[in-house]
């Protein structure tokens, strides 16, 4: 079945609506599920969603929100294992990085690699190559300030830094079986690295040593930091919970508050004021959690 | 060390009222933290039921909150 389309913009509380995405069907544990637009990264002026109901990447203007150009990713009849999965913006190259793969629903990538597209011109993109990985790439985090990109392996359970601009991996470290989401603190350079049901913290100014952990509930994927509050958030899906965190000058997380969601709510992402954003796939809704002084 | 080792031996005996007492404090804590926070759920228009929701993203310069997202 084809559906309209499905990608939203917030602007504050306004919630607009943008059509013109393809979404296709596919069967997931015996029952229907919708694929299309999946993934987001922001960029100069505009914004970049991929979608896995057609392996496109489209380009979106902020100023305007009107959908523009779209791009193959891949051919579409090569299937989900060669859709794109995240998508980061590097502003110190200009470029857009995206793993392929739906973790979602179980699907590995086809390709294991980081491919590359340039964005020297916002609207146009042009792939211009692609970093091969040791393993399916899941989670991902860039520290502009230091020029680095943090990926998990999922089959090593380890994570991999990669220098932004040489496009070398540089180090690899051992983090968890299983590993999930990560964010980065672009001061202290510290490594958040999402482990099921906790989240550890790793020092790349020492190898990539474990120098704190947070238990946060089972169900932990993609997690957030803001440097400004140097805050962690982490949801758990099947604990139905939001773990907010600061973190110290040594690494160690100290949980401030564990904010009850609803079951199946994996993902976080922070905004601005402390508020934070959880996804909610089996409400079709989003959670806005903040706090009450707010 | 003696006084440590009675704070261990508190911290694991459940039948202990100085165990329970902490454990409330604890709790009440963590309850207090957690009523520091509002949620608000915000329903994406044309949602009917499950919506796939993977990766999303807050645009800080835009203040936008963006939301790929596909359903039936």
């Amino acid at each position: 079945m084809t559906a309209t389309t499905d990608g939203f913009g917030y602007p504050r509380h306004q919630i607009r609506r943008i059509e013109g995405f393809a979404v296709a069907e596919v069967e997931f544990r015996g029952k229907p599920r919708a694929m299309g637009p999946s993934s987001v990264a922001i960029g100069e002026g505009v914004v970049y969603v991929g979608s896995r109901a057609d392996s496109k990447i489209c380009v979106i203007e902020v100023r305007t929100l009107k959908l523009g150009d779209c791009i193959a990713f891949a051919p579409a009849g090569a299937g989900l294992a060669s859709a794109p999965d995240g998508l980061i913006y590097m502003a110190a190259t200009k470029e857009l990085w995206a793993t392929s793969g739906a973790p979602p629903v179980g699907i590995s990538a086809a390709d294991k690699a980081i491919k590359i597209l340039s964005a020297s011109s916002p609207t146009k993109l042009v792939p211009t190559g692609k970093i091969p990985l040791p393993g399916s790439a899941e989670g991902y985090a860039v520290d502009n300030a230091h020029g680095r990109f943090y990926t998990n392996l999922e089959e090593t359970g380890q994570t991999i830094v990669i220098d932004v601009k040489n496009r070398n991996v540089v180090a690899q470290w051992r983090s968890c079986d299983d590993p999930s989401g990560v964010a980065v603190d672009n001061r202290r350079g510290f490594v958040f690295v999402a482990c099921g049901d906790h989240v550890i913290v790793l020092d790349p100014a020492h190898e990539g040593k474990v120098v704190g952990s947070v238990m946060a509930g089972a169900g932990v994927d993609n997690i957030d930091y803001t440097q400004e509050t140097e805050l962690l958030y982490v949801a758990a899906q099947d604990a139905a919970q939001l773990t907010i965190a600061r973190v110290d000058h040594k690494g160690k997380p100290l949980v401030l508050a564990v904010v009850p969601t609803v079951k199946g709510a994996p993902s976080v992402v922070a905004g601005e004021d402390g508020r934070a954003y959880v996804i909610d796939p089996l409400g079709g809704q989003i959670l806005k959690v903040e706090p009450i002084n707010k | 060390m003696k006084n440590w080792f009675r704070l261990r031996t508190m911290r694991v005996s459940l039948g202990n009222p100085q165990f329970c007492a902490v454990a409330f404090i604890l709790v009440a804590l963590a309850y207090g933290a957690a009523s520091e926070f509002t949620v608000k759920p915000l329903p994406l228009p044309g949602a009917h039921g499950v919506v796939m929701l993977d990766y999303f993203s807050y645009d800080r310069d835009n203040r936008r909150l963006w939301v790929p997202a596909a359903s039936n």
